[in-house]
């Protein structure tokens, strides 16, 4: 590990940065950059993993003090995820005895990505045309009772089955793709569901944080987490998370949308070049790495500006740093 | 938390974190501690972040 120390630590602080941004764990690029740097597979999910649940802590923690997180909506989620993932394990279980499972979750993979990317970029270019989605908050608009309000999420009435049944979507989908899901689960809440983006980032965290620290709990059990290195990507990665959960303060939702869609097209492409076999294990995983690299330049540089502008004017500690401000 | 009481906690729960995770395997409370140590190491550092942050725009000259 020694050898690799500065090269973890950036790996956490660059996958931070993206996470605390757009509420997602990370593990589509750590694990396997663990595994290229040669972690045997259980160890690199075990510790990267570990990894995740310290860092979504601290990214949480700012999203609640941004009042970026609602409580309702994720534990709504959290109930639909646990039988969505349940059910998909049983899948690829079955998928694994027919000795299918690896092409057919890459189609997965591709297929759904591609499609969130179209459906971020194409809102985005809409928005820019000053049209509408129509069916932007559909599932939450489901008529079935019983229903509840949320003032953080600006929801009125909204069905709870709505909820549960997107909370076992995507915790389908994320148990047959692996890793927390937040790529699914942010780009559904804001259009599915209708919430606003920055709480759909925050509010996701939490179910980073149960996942992760779940697994973390089992594989460390198992013996099959490297603590050390964990703590390594830790102290990039809880700083990381920080500063990116802090940038979502002074983005534009427009923007935060725009990077997300940009984030989710480098994963195609990723796992496509994975699909077709073109450039073996290390060419996928440096588009997915220079593409979080390029989003965290941009992310830290939203961030410097507001601080900035915002200590100009005499508000970032009353505000940005206790969270009094919407978004 | 304080700056002092945020390293402080961030260096002896690094080290407790190393210290417990020796020989893990099948120990359910000393995974738990373990978990927790971890989790109060990245509270810790997310707190020095903000500090850092806002020290640096404060070097940066982005003061009034």
């Amino acid at each position: 590990m020694t050898e690799h120390l500065l090269l973890l630590w950036l790996l956490g602080f660059v996958v931070g940065v993206v996470g605390g941004f757009f509420g997602f764990g990370g593990s589509a690029i750590v694990t396997p950059a663990l595994n290229i740097l040669g972690y045997p597979m259980p160890i690199a999910i075990g510790t990267d993993l570990l990894h995740i649940f310290g860092k979504s802590l601290s990214a949480t923690a700012k999203h609640r003090q941004l009042g970026h997180l609602d409580w309702r909506v994720a534990g709504l989620l959290a109930l639909g995820t646990i039988p969505g993932m349940e059910g998909a394990a049983q899948l690829v279980r079955h998928l694994a005895q027919a000795g299918t499972v690896e092409t057919a979750v890459r189609w997965v993979q591709l297929s759904v990505l591609t499609a969130l990317a179209g459906v971020v970029l194409w809102e985005m270019l809409s928005a820019r045309n000053g049209k509408q989605v129509a069916w932007r908050g559909i599932l939450g608009r489901l008529p079935i009772p019983p229903r509840f309000d949320s003032p953080v999420s600006h929801l009125k009435g909204a069905s709870v089955w709505g909820f549960l049944l997107l909370g076992l979507l995507t915790g389908f989908m994320a148990g047959i793709m692996g890793g927390g899901g937040g790529f699914i689960r942010v780009p559904a809440m804001i259009y599915l569901l209708g919430i606003p983006t920055k709480v759909a980032v925050g509010t996701d965290l939490v179910e980073v944080l149960l996942s992760a620290g779940y697994g973390a709990f089992t594989y460390a059990h198992k013996g099959f987490v490297d603590f050390p290195t964990a703590l390594v990507m830790l102290f990039g990665g809880a700083l990381g998370a920080r500063l990116g959960a802090w940038a979502t303060f002074y983005a534009p939702s427009k923007q935060l949308r725009g990077f997300l869609g940009l984030l989710l097209t480098a994963s195609a492409i990723s796992v496509a070049f994975k699909q077709f076999g073109v450039g073996g294990k290390a060419v996928p995983l440096a588009i997915l790495l220079s593409a979080s690299l390029g989003i965290t330049g941009f992310v830290l540089g939203v961030l410097w500006q507001g601080v900035v502008k915002a200590k100009g004017e005499g508000a970032v500690t009353a505000s940005a740093w206790h969270g009094q401000k919407g978004g | 938390m304080g700056r002092w009481l945020s390293l402080l906690t961030a260096a002896v729960s690094s080290v407790a974190v190393v210290a417990f995770s020796q020989h893990l395997h099948g120990e359910f409370w000393r995974v738990l501690m373990a978990l927790g140590l971890f989790g109060a190491v990245g509270l810790s550092l997310g707190s020095l972040a903000d500090r850092l942050l806002l020290w640096l725009t404060q070097l940066g000259g982005g003061g009034r």
